[in-house]
């Protein structure tokens, strides 16, 4: 009934829940551009991702006029917090998938492990998935499913280790392994604490929806 | 702040008032666009509410009460000896702080301003009760009760009743001086949000001691301190990052 | 230090249906409790104005009362130091010190010594301020000047209000601000040494800042004074008190600290009353 008030935060769920997307979408570009070996896709990540910044500066913005003009409370601040706090949390996913795209122009190896990049490739589509799917958390106001990505980030986790494992078994075997194995570690790296942001968000929906604040990633880190 | 001639409803300039001897408003620049709600905020004392009435020539039943400066309305001035001040504010309706209904019937109220207009054709009457109380969002809660007493209504139907009073003679500038402080919040959330359906197509200045009302319902705010005008601007930027350091410590409650 | 992160499951603190009612229990073991109501009743002729008020207040706290016009609350207010007796039948137990001041034995005059009210409306007396702060107790004891002018120095000084004053205690009282009025009825309130003060809006008639310098009174008297106000305005209860209870046609919905009621209240009436969500 608070027309005003509820046009405007209902538009400002709609800008955030369609950033979630676009950073879910650029990331699965950057993974694929990585695996693919392909420059010219990497470039295109690199170009776009002033779209991402311009779009958290103005979600912030909206936030801070909300929390001027209509001092929420209850339910309305818990939802405008948590966008508030999202939202850098899905920038720095989107500079995550920035760094995936340098290392795609930059890289220097000719020779390949086959089997790691299609590790990777999975390890991008399954966090491109988190997110999209803590995205859909966040819109049907689901706890219980945030709480469950940790579980599906663990998984990830031990993607990671297994990269590393891999890369570092490579790299002893053979010397012209050692420029591409790098990037590899540094690429499941990146890939790593994408899936440790998506339980961010996961934690800032539990606090949305029942005002409490838990810690989703207790420290398993198997790598990096 | 810079408006555009064309696009202002009301334009005031220079206004200087005196209370007797002792100058109460300093000499305030101020216009109003066509359409939108400007808020006019500031502590008591600060001159907003002298100022609004000044805006229908209030003060013209008051003794001693010197008024000068330019008020351009719509093209004409309103201070000229030739204005009507009975038709002037039809054109410049007024709602106060308390509900403030005559003595008789919902109906009788609404059509009181057109009455004294002269109209007397009773489809005529029908017709702008109905719309008036429509607009008002008072219609669906009294239309059965049409010839009751406006007095046995609740607080907030009676202020409504009096928005819709005031509606019925299609004024172009709504003036309403402290409308919801003397409601509960309720009510006052339901005049808020008549007024915000009749932003678009009114302009209104709302004086008001309720800065998180100014800050929900208002485009514009402006700020009073001691009879002057310190600030005015979007309502946003006032809430947000005012410029004048006087208007950063009223909003934010630093009164010290 | 207190436990901010929650390492419990999500699923014990997802209430899938929220309840109908929540009122804190005032344990008394760990709160010292002031005044608290019980089986509360409030009729006006034959209609129920109030009914299953059971609240208990704790000491040297300040809780608001909030709620739409008709829910009660002011109803409630004006039943702990007995104002309804006149237009009202009120039914129940009100303890204050172990005793049930809901009765006929009480002396409803000397109670009210230790449980005063101040209204929405300034309405000092059109007397002096010194005379205004006096007369209650003129009326009924004997008082020497100097301990008068002590009780008048300390009255004032506990509203906030000696300095602004005491070069004019002999002036009208009816030349002050509507702040300064509101605080020298709180004063006046005060002089009789109370130990309960009720206060029923008393600053919506009053613009920001008196309104901002009765509230700072308010902070500064809970040292001493066990305070109970009923607000329309939900800034005002947020920024000043410590508990709220929201009312609901005539009941208590929900009782608890302020900063949970504000932030994560149980109940869907209150949400929505609190965030303004009255349609």
């Amino acid at each position: 009934m608070r027309r005003l008030f509820d046009e405007e935060l209902a538009d400002l769920d709609n800008s955030f829940t369609e950033m979630g997307m676009l950073v879910s979408q650029t990331i699965q570009k950057s993974v694929q551009s990585f695996v693919d070996h392909d420059r010219e896709g990497a470039k295109a990540i690199l170009e776009n991702d002033h779209q991402i910044n311009e779009r958290e500066a103005a979600i912030e913005k909206k936030t801070f006029e909300m929390i001027a003009l209509y001092q929420p409370v209850t339910t309305d601040l818990r939802e405008i917090v948590t966008i508030l706090k999202a939202v850098s949390v899905l920038e720095r996913m989107g500079d995550q998938a920035r760094n995936i795209a340098n290392s795609t122009i930059r890289v220097k190896g000719t020779k390949h492990i086959a089997s790691v990049e299609q590790s990777l490739g999975a390890m991008g589509e399954q966090v491109a998935t988190m997110v999209s799917t803590v995205m859909e958390y966040y819109i049907k106001n689901d706890a219980l499913g945030a709480e469950a990505i940790a579980d599906e980030n663990q998984s990830l986790s031990k993607r990671a280790a297994q990269v590393r494992f891999d890369s570092v078994e490579g790299m002893k075997e053979d010397a012209e392994l050692v420029d591409s194995a790098a990037d590899y570690l540094v690429i499941a790296g990146y890939l790593k604490r994408i899936g440790d942001y998506t339980t961010d968000i996961a934690e800032w929906i539990v606090y949305k929806r029942t005002g409490k604040i838990i810690e989703l990633n207790p420290g398993y880190n198997y790598f990096i | 702040m810079t408006d555009i001639k064309q696009d202002n409803i009301l334009e005031t300039r220079d206004v200087k008032l005196w209370y007797g001897q002792k100058e109460a408003l300093h000499g305030i620049n101020l216009n109003f666009p066509k359409k939108g709600i400007t808020a006019l905020i500031g502590p008591s004392g600060s001159g907003k509410s002298t100022y609004l009435r000044a805006l229908n020539r209030m003060h013209d039943l008051e003794d001693n009460v010197t008024v000068t400066g330019t008020f351009d309305f719509n093209g004409t001035d309103i201070y000229a000896p030739t204005t009507d001040t009975v038709d002037l504010r039809k054109q410049i309706g007024m709602v106060f702080q308390q509900p403030n209904p005559f003595p008789f019937s919902i109906y009788e109220n609404v059509a009181f301003g057109l009455k004294l207009a002269g109209i007397k054709d009773k489809a005529v009457l029908d017709e702008a009760v109905e719309k008036s109380l429509k607009q008002s969002s008072v219609w669906e809660e009294v239309k059965d009760d049409l010839h009751k007493s406006a007095l046995g209504l609740s607080g907030g139907q009676q202020q409504r009743v009096s928005l819709a009073r005031v509606l019925a003679t299609s004024p172009d500038l709504l003036l309403l001086d402290e409308p919801t402080s003397a409601l509960d919040p309720v009510s006052s959330h339901n005049i808020e949000e008549t007024l915000l359906n009749l932003r678009d197509d009114y302009a209104m200045i709302i004086v008001t001691h309720s800065m998180s009302q100014a800050s929900r319902i208002s485009d514009r705010t402006a700020f009073f301190l001691s009879g002057d005008l310190i600030e005015v601007d979007a309502t946003k930027h006032i809430f947000l990052n005012p410029q004048r350091q006087e208007t950063q410590d009223y909003v934010s409650g630093r009164f010290g | 230090m207190a436990n901010n992160i929650d390492l419990k499951p999500v699923s014990e603190f997802i209430t899938e249906n929220a309840p109908e009612r929540f009122i804190l229990d005032m344990n008394s073991d760990k709160h010292e409790i002031a005044i608290s109501t019980k089986d509360l009743q409030v009729y006006y002729g034959d209609n129920l104005a109030l009914s299953e008020g059971d609240l208990s207040f704790e000491r040297y706290k300040i809780t608001s009362l909030v709620g739409a016009s008709g829910s009660g609350k002011s109803t409630f207010l004006r039943s702990l130091n007995r104002m309804n007796d006149s237009v009202a039948t009120v039914n129940g137990n009100i303890m204050y010190r172990g005793v049930d001041i809901n009765t006929k034995a009480i002396d409803v005059y000397e109670m009210r010594r230790h449980i005063g009210m101040v209204f929405q409306r300034p309405n000092p007396f059109a007397k002096s301020i010194y005379n205004n702060i006096t007369f209650a107790l003129t009326q009924r004891g004997h008082y020497k000047k100097q301990e008068l002018d002590e009780i008048v120095e300390t009255s004032l000084k506990q509203a906030a209000l000696w300095d602004q004053v005491k070069d004019e205690l002999n002036k009208s009282a009816l030349a002050l601000s509507g702040g300064q009025a509101q605080r020298l009825v709180i004063a006046r309130a005060l002089a009789l040494k109370p130990d309960i003060l009720l206060l029923d809006e008393p600053s919506s008639a009053l613009d920001p800042i008196s309104s901002a310098q009765v509230e700072d009174t308010l902070l500064e008297l809970k040292n001493q004074y066990t305070i109970i106000i009923v607000t329309h305005n939900m800034q005002q209860a947020a920024r000043i008190s410590d508990y709220t209870a929201f009312f609901h046609m005539g009941k208590v919905i929900e009782y608890d600290l302020t900063r949970k009621i504000f932030t994560r209240p149980k109940v869907a009436l209150t949400n929505d009353y609190i965030s303004g969500n009255f349609g």
